[in-house]
């Protein structure tokens, strides 16, 4: 029978949708993009403009242009480039050895419980120190050069990786090892196809967190033991109260932090391809 | 119907655990009281009971994953392996594609990974996921997975199955094509297999024999012979007899129920 009495229902009808003209879809698909890019202008612009019309002292804080004026001079200099190398060489040295130190020692002391016990109260004890307490000890036993900041970035990388390492291997999924077990994998089949897949994304998340540290490591280091190094431009910079180039070398820092930090996103996503993306875009119904 | 040689033999097999949780008194917990079964040669056999009944201990006892407390359990020795396991809720590796996850088990047992590759393949088809080789578990669907972890079960060639209710988390309808399915592949492969689950139907619907396990402690209720013919096909759940044998074991399950509830 047909409906006719309107007032007695509630019709739902479809809902309709805004056309898009081409540049409105274009913006939709990069908005993300597009309104990160218009923050980080539009702060630049007034911060220019702020140091023009003499709100902010350039003295104290130099204006986007100073500092750029600043990075141009400064990068004709040929100490700086032995000085970014030379804070490079504590990166990756440091970050290679804890790395390569942390994965390891943490996949056995999540795996071997007796392993854990003995070497747990190493662990904590040594991580609960605040790590700058040990500076003078390192430069006792080290001295001011390379191999001592390299050690300062080892510490804290080696327990931002272990510590997460350690409890992947232990939120490892009991049905996978019985899985193993049944078919028989030995030892190492048992770390290669179940422990360590697993513990990827812990030790991804390790990683992330080293990277930060690390950079803190050189910078304190650099600080604390003056040689060479980008740490050390900032200082100087700071000595001779030049704001811009002070500016610069700490954007040389943050530049590194957001490499490393993407590179180590990528290798991350690599390793994991089994997963479901996390951010699919959601498409919009045309 | 199957040859008179046994395939599995269990005398007396008991489980106790320990029970940390639990005060000193009560510190031992019975999963299994003792178990005596015997399965022969291409036969398929459940074990039916609630869900803390010992059954999927059972079989994991006799996988080898977990020791006994007492008793004994005989395998008719084989080639390679006397038994495979099919896991509950598919446990397939997410790192591994579909093929890879099939290879698993000839890999463990030292086969070459192209060598393994190629013999996974045609349990790939027979299982009906060709053309799914290098999917990932998360891009298939619960049915999928399941027929996955059948066909890395299978590729191991042990002559005994041993399937830990494999479909108890599949919906009602993908159930019932898989269970279909897993005849199909039974009468293809020729395989031995104890059968674990909790669902009636689906136990007298793929077996010779249903055995009725009591709630905890585990023990053997009865042991009944399912004389329906085969090859059989869904339809035959809508048959007298198919009901008949549901009501006798729905019965005994209940009576058990009852029997426990008064008890406590």
């Amino acid at each position: 029978m047909a409906v006719e009495s309107a007032a007695a229902y509630r019709v739902i009808l479809p809902r309709a949708r805004r056309r898009r003209t081409r540049i409105g879809r274009w913006y939709r698909r990069n908005e993300r993009a597009v309104l990160g890019l218009s923050g980080l202008v539009g702060f630049f612009v007034l911060w220019e403009v702020g140091a023009a019309a003499g709100w902010i002292d350039p003295f104290f804080f130099a204006s986007p242009t100073l500092v750029v004026q600043a990075a141009i001079r400064e990068v004709q200099v040929s100490h700086f480039w032995s000085d970014v190398q030379y804070s490079l060489t504590e990166v990756i040295v440091g970050f290679l050895a804890s790395f390569f130190l942390a994965v390891p020692l943490g996949l056995l002391i999540g795996w071997y419980r007796r392993v854990s016990y003995a070497l747990d109260p190493w662990l904590n004890f040594i991580n609960a120190i605040p790590r700058p307490a040990l500076i003078p000890i390192v430069v006792l036993w080290f001295g001011l050069d390379i191999q001592m900041k390299i050690v300062i970035v080892f510490i804290g990388g080696f327990f931002s990786i272990i510590l997460p390492t350690v409890e992947g291997v232990r939120t490892c999924e009991q049905s996978l090892l019985d899985v193993a077990h049944s078919f028989r994998a030995s030892r190492s089949r048992l770390f290669t196809s179940v422990v360590i897949p697993s513990t990827v994304p812990f030790i991804a998340t390790g990683v992330r967190l080293a990277l930060g540290r690390l950079l803190i490591g050189v910078v304190v280091a650099e600080l604390y033991a003056q040689t060479q190094g980008i740490g050390v431009i900032i200082d100087r910079a700071a000595d001779t109260l030049q704001s811009d180039l002070m500016m610069f070398a700490v954007l040389i820092f943050t530049l590194m932090g957001v490499l490393t930090t993407e590179a180590a996103g990528r290798i991350e996503r690599h390793f994991q391809r089994w997963r479901p993306s996390a951010n699919v875009d959601v498409e919009e119904v045309v | 119907m199957a040859s008179s040689e046994l395939a599995l033999s269990a005398r007396g097999v008991r489980m106790e655990y320990r029970d940390r949780s639990a005060d000193q008194t009560a510190a031992r917990l019975v999963a299994i009281e003792s178990m005596d079964l015997d399965v022969h040669d291409g036969e398929f056999v459940s074990l039916l009971g609630p869900s803390g009944c010992g059954k999927s201990t059972f079989l994991k006892i006799v996988n080898g994953l977990l020791g006994a407390t007492a008793g004994e359990i005989r395998l008719r020795r084989a080639k390679g392996r006397e038994d495979a396991m099919v896991f509950q809720d598919a446990a397939l590796f997410p790192w591994y594609t579909v093929l890879d996850n099939v290879s698993y088990g000839l890999i463990c047992a030292g086969v070459k990974r192209d060598e393994a590759r190629k013999r996974a393949q045609p349990l790939i088809e027979l299982v009906g996921l060709a053309g799914f080789e290098q999917k990932y578990p998360y891009q298939l669907s619960g049915g999928m997975q399941q027929r996955a972890n059948l066909a890395r079960a299978l590729a191991v060639d042990a002559p005994l199955l041993l399937m830990d209710e494999p479909f108890a988390s599949l919906d009602a309808q993908t159930r019932e094509v898989m269970q279909a399915e897993l005849l199909r592949i039974w009468n293809a492969s020729q395989k031995t297999v104890v059968f674990v689950t909790h669902q009636i139907d689906e136990a007298i619907f793929l077996s010779d024999r249903v055995v009725v396990m009591s709630a905890r402690p585990g023990r053997i209720l009865a042991d009944i012979k399912i004389d329906l013919p085969r090859p059989r096909a869904l339809d035959m759940k809508r048959t007298p007899q198919f009901v008949a044998y549901e009501d006798q074991i729905w019965k005994l399950l209940a009576s058990q129920r009852a029997a426990t509830a008064q008890a406590s």
